[in-house]
């Protein structure tokens, strides 16, 4: 079996049994309810024709056979044939475990001859009468081996060769009673997921295979295998539209990776390749959706994936291509094989065979119940907090209560490292994205890129990935739009006219850093400060200012040097927008940049929503907690330190810096222990570029902070941004920072 | 006119109670009054603890407590009848309801019981009425010759100065 085979396999066994699983207790109640009506036999049938069709796709044709009798019969059931439930159940009962057993021998690539008769068996007894049927003894199925003794040799001369030259796809194209009318919203999410996985290795491997066309038949193969496996979904779904185009597409890649030497006119099928992409995702949503995909969404598709074939076809570098789809598939091992005699292939599908025999298991989850555990386990943490520091415990001296002590909070938060990986994933999704848009970019602004992605593997959370995904894209669209310079500028200013945009990502003390780095023109300080200028973001001259808070500027609202305004990186809505979003993941960004050499934005997020490190401040009786990452430093002021401008705004000079104080018991209301500022304590906060004072009684000590919103019911509160359980039970505020500069900023303290 | 009112009133219980709580309820006192809600409302009790205060907040939203590493808010039911203050003292009670999935608190002077006040003993209230807490009632339930007052919870947490509170949500 080739990997790719092997993945459908195991799909469709997976996938089959569930739906077994599910159907076996309604046929079991068939007896017990025949007033129910035709209409659940109508359904059980629809999906054993499903499944029917999936097990012909793979080239089960026992399975296949055995499940469309079931159906058939099945279907006379509901239409009222005069068969006692006593008989029927016991015929399906014993079809459904053979289908299980059969299963198991393909699960653990064992030949199943041997089960042919049996299957031959059961699909007779379907057919006949309904009152008279052989004695329903549970021994009339699993013991026909007796009677396959007869036929043995010619099935196994049948069954061998179908065990090595798998799926006759024909099959599904003329499928059993229309399945998609099955309900088919249930499974057609997780369909979708998976779906979206496969196409976008597909991207992966079109767009590797074009940016280098010498070695493309490897990534080709990759292409290949995914949309092989994505077509394999879509039939056993039944969506024949989305597994028309994507047929067509394999027979493309099969051209494509079989080619032996460099194909020319490799771009427009490629081209093809990638529309044909981007409308089976179309297709996908809609069927996420709805449930269903109509056939003229994808449509437009298809002539220009025919012309490609055709073209690929004159090219006559391919092999003899075999003609239907189904040789196509059935023919792929073998040229495959031909070609593996470059190490490099025969290497991968080793490591394909490998991967596939460690059976790596997963299972998908409800992010809920993720969620759920997690809170769990961030309660847990409190709640031995509260045990282990509880006063009555604290005061004992015992040797080995404290042992178990520490042993109890070690176990908690190893649990805590444990349940918050479960919901880390890497950043390669987010980062393939980028492949795709950088090749269209290029394309459409006629500039040579060159995208390196690194640190794909860094994870984050879940949470964090989906807020990260859009900004990145802006910030790469930005730097081939505007940092890279034409390639003639470029080769005029002594660089190479390939331009080069890295994106890294790695950690970094308890923070994810990504850097979006170009080596295009940089920044011109002076074109931002004219423009800061004229949109009156600016007032003077901004020759005082540092590079940093000049380039700081380009994050402001309604910000743009982009000279003419082009289609691909929008009007100005660009960098404020990605700073808003990386801020709403509690993160921040750099802009570094040097002029004629490059811009690098650097992305500073937190690993994770769920924890932050907090510092517990003290206001009178209330304790807040304050997000560690926005603190410089904390002081008591000297009373000549603090300056009152007149309209009342306390200001206090730390070192050669001005920091406007924000009195948090103010803001809150709160009756303080200290209402002169020497005798409290100033925590400075920095948050893009902005600074303040804030002013409290005390600080009470730093700790991890599981975050907490608040609830809905209350809806927004000023200034906070959650809340956290203490270790001694008591809800603590989490302080918006960013929310509390702005009051600074506007004065409105009270 | 009565009897309509009734109807609608058995409608509404058949609505969220299941068959064991049908014309359940749990009654608790504020003030001098006996007042009643929906057993199938009820989530659990617990007893006064510290309650850390939101800023923002209409006063009787008293704030925030930590529900067993929930955070729910507490609303003093004593200020949302606009009463006067009462100190919270040992039967001071949180009764934590269930509205629409989201958990609230409510602080009560003390819990009394659960009662069965079944639905020939509710009467509209009164239609003549003045004080606030009118707009809370949903009907006297009559016990013996005690009446213990029916509130509706969703007016009792959404309306009025709630609402500014709702529209801020999301």
């Amino acid at each position: 079996m080739t990997p790719e085979d092997r993945e459908l396999t195991t799909i469709f066994v997976t996938e089959t049994r569930e739906i077994l699983d599910g159907l076996e207790p309604q046929l079991a109640s068939l007896s017990s309810k025949p007033e129910a009506g035709p209409g659940p036999l109508q359904s059980a049938a629809e999906q054993l024709g499903l499944v029917r069709n999936a097990a012909a796709n793979v080239g089960q044709k026992k399975v296949a056979r055995l499940l469309e009798a079931a159906a058939s019969f099945l279907v006379q059931l509901a239409e009222g044939a005069p068969i006692e439930a006593s008989v029927a159940q016991p015929r399906l009962s014993d079809a459904i475990g053979l289908v299980r057993q059969l299963l198991a021998r393909l699960e653990a690539e064992r030949d199943d001859a041997d089960l042919e008769e049996q299957v031959e068996q059961a699909c007779r007894r379907f057919d006949a009468p309904g009152d008279s049927d052989a004695p329903p003894s549970p021994e009339a199925t699993p013991l026909a081996a007796t009677g396959a003794e007869e036929r043995a040799p010619a099935d196994q001369a049948d069954a061998a060769p179908e065990e090595a030259a798998p799926p006759p796809v024909q099959e599904a194209a003329a499928p059993l009673p229309p399945s998609s009318d099955l309900d088919p919203l249930e499974l057609a999410p997780q369909f979708a997921s998976e779906s979206e996985e496969l196409l976008a290795k597909a991207e992966t491997g079109l767009l590797a295979a074009e940016e280098d066309p010498a070695r493309a038949s490897e990534p080709f193969a990759e292409a290949f295998r995914a949309i092989h496996s994505f077509k394999g979904n879509c039939g056993f779904m039944g969506y024949a539209p989305l597994e028309q185009v994507s047929h067509r597409a394999e027979t493309l890649l099969d051209i494509l990776r079989n080619a032996q030497q460099p194909f020319p006119g490799l771009s427009p099928a490629v081209a093809a390749l990638l529309k044909a992409l981007d409308l089976l995702r179309t297709g996908l949503a809609e069927t996420a959706r709805t449930g269903h995909c109509p056939a003229e969404l994808l449509a437009p598709g298809v002539p220009a994936l025919e012309q490609a074939i055709a073209e690929a076809h004159n090219v006559g570098s391919a092999p003899a291509l075999p003609s239907g789809p189904a040789a196509s598939a059935a023919a792929q091992p073998a040229p495959s094989r031909a070609e593996a005699s470059s190490s490099a292939s025969a290497v991968e599908d080793a490591a394909h065979a490998q991967a596939a025999g460690a059976q790596r298991q997963d299972i998908r989850v409800d992010v809920q119940k993720l969620d759920r555990l997690v809170n769990l386990v961030g309660e847990l943490v409190i709640a031995e907090a509260m045990v282990t520091g509880h006063p009555a415990i604290a005061g004992l001296d015992e040797e080995s209560l404290s042992r178990a002590i520490h042993l109890l909070r070690r176990v908690s938060l190893d649990l805590q490292d444990v349940a918050m990986s479960v919901r880390m994933v890497p950043l390669s999704g987010a980062f393939r994205k980028l492949v795709r848009l950088t090749h269209d970019l290029s394309q459409k602004l006629g500039k040579k890129v060159r995208l390196d992605l690194l640190g794909e593997e860094t994870e984050v959370d879940k949470s964090v990935l989906e807020h990260l995904a859009d900004p990145l894209i802006h910030l790469v669209r930005n730097a081939v739009d505007h940092g890279l310079e034409r390639p003639e500028d470029r080769a005029r200013a002594g660089k190479s006219e390939e331009g080069r945009v890295t994106v890294e990502a790695r950690h970094e003390g308890g923070e994810v850093l990504v850097f979006v780095e170009d080596d295009g023109r940089g920044l011109d300080r002076d074109r931002i400060v004219a423009k800061a200028i004229e949109r009156g973001l600016l007032q003077g001259s901004g020759d005082k200012l540092t590079d940093e808070q000049v380039y700081a500027l380009v994050f402001e609202p309604g910000f743009s040097t982009a000279n003419e305004v082009s289609d691909i990186s929008g009007r100005g809505v660009g960098m404020d927008v990605v700073r808003k979003n990386i801020q709403k993941l509690g993160g921040s960004l750099e802009l570094r940049s040097r002029t004629g050499a490059g811009t690098t934005v650097v992305i500073h997020i937190p690993l994770t929503l769920a924890i932050i490190d907090g510092m517990l401040v003290r206001v009178g009786h209330a304790r807040f907690t304050l997000p560690l990452l926005a603190i410089r430093e904390a002081l008591r002021p000297a009373p000549e330190q603090i300056t009152v401008t007149p309209d009342g705004q306390e200001v206090a000079r730390v070192r050669d810096r001005l920091i406007p104080v924000v009195r948090l018991h103010e803001v809150f209301r709160r009756k303080p222990d200290h209402a002169s500022l020497h005798h409290g304590i100033l925590v400075i906060v920095e948050v893009n570029g902005h600074t303040a004072g804030l002013f409290a009684d005390e600080i009470l000590g730093q700790q991890q902070a599981v975050i907490k919103g608040l609830s809905g019911y209350l809806g927004k509160a000023r200034g906070v941004s959650g809340c956290t359980i203490l270790g001694d039970g008591e809800v603590s505020l989490i302080l918006d920072v960013g929310a509390l500069l702005g009051l600074a900023q506007s004065g409105a303290t009270a | 006119m009565i009897e309509e009112t009734r109807r609608l009133s058995i409608d509404e219980l058949e609505e969220e109670d299941e068959d064991t709580q049908r014309n359940q309820y749990l009654t608790f006192r504020i003030g001098p009054e006996d007042f009643a809600i929906a057993i199938s409302a009820v989530v659990e009790i617990v007893g006064i603890q510290p309650v850390t205060e939101v800023p923002d907040m209409p006063d009787f939203v008293r704030g925030v407590i930590n529900l067993r590493g929930r955070v729910i808010p507490a609303i003093d039911v004593r200020k949302r009848f606009e009463m006067t203050d009462r100190e919270y003292d040992a039967r001071t009670c949180i009764v934590v309801v269930d509205l629409g999935g989201t958990a609230v608190g409510l602080i009560v002077d003390t819990v009394s019981e659960v009662l069965s006040i079944p639905s020939e003993a509710v009467t509209p209230p009164p239609s003549v009425q003045r004080g606030r807490q009118s707009r809370f009632v949903r009907g006297m339930g009559r016990v013996g010759d005690a009446v213990k007052i029916l509130l509706d919870l969703d007016k009792l947490l959404l309306e009025d100065e709630q609402q500014s509170v709702a529209s801020l949500q999301n």
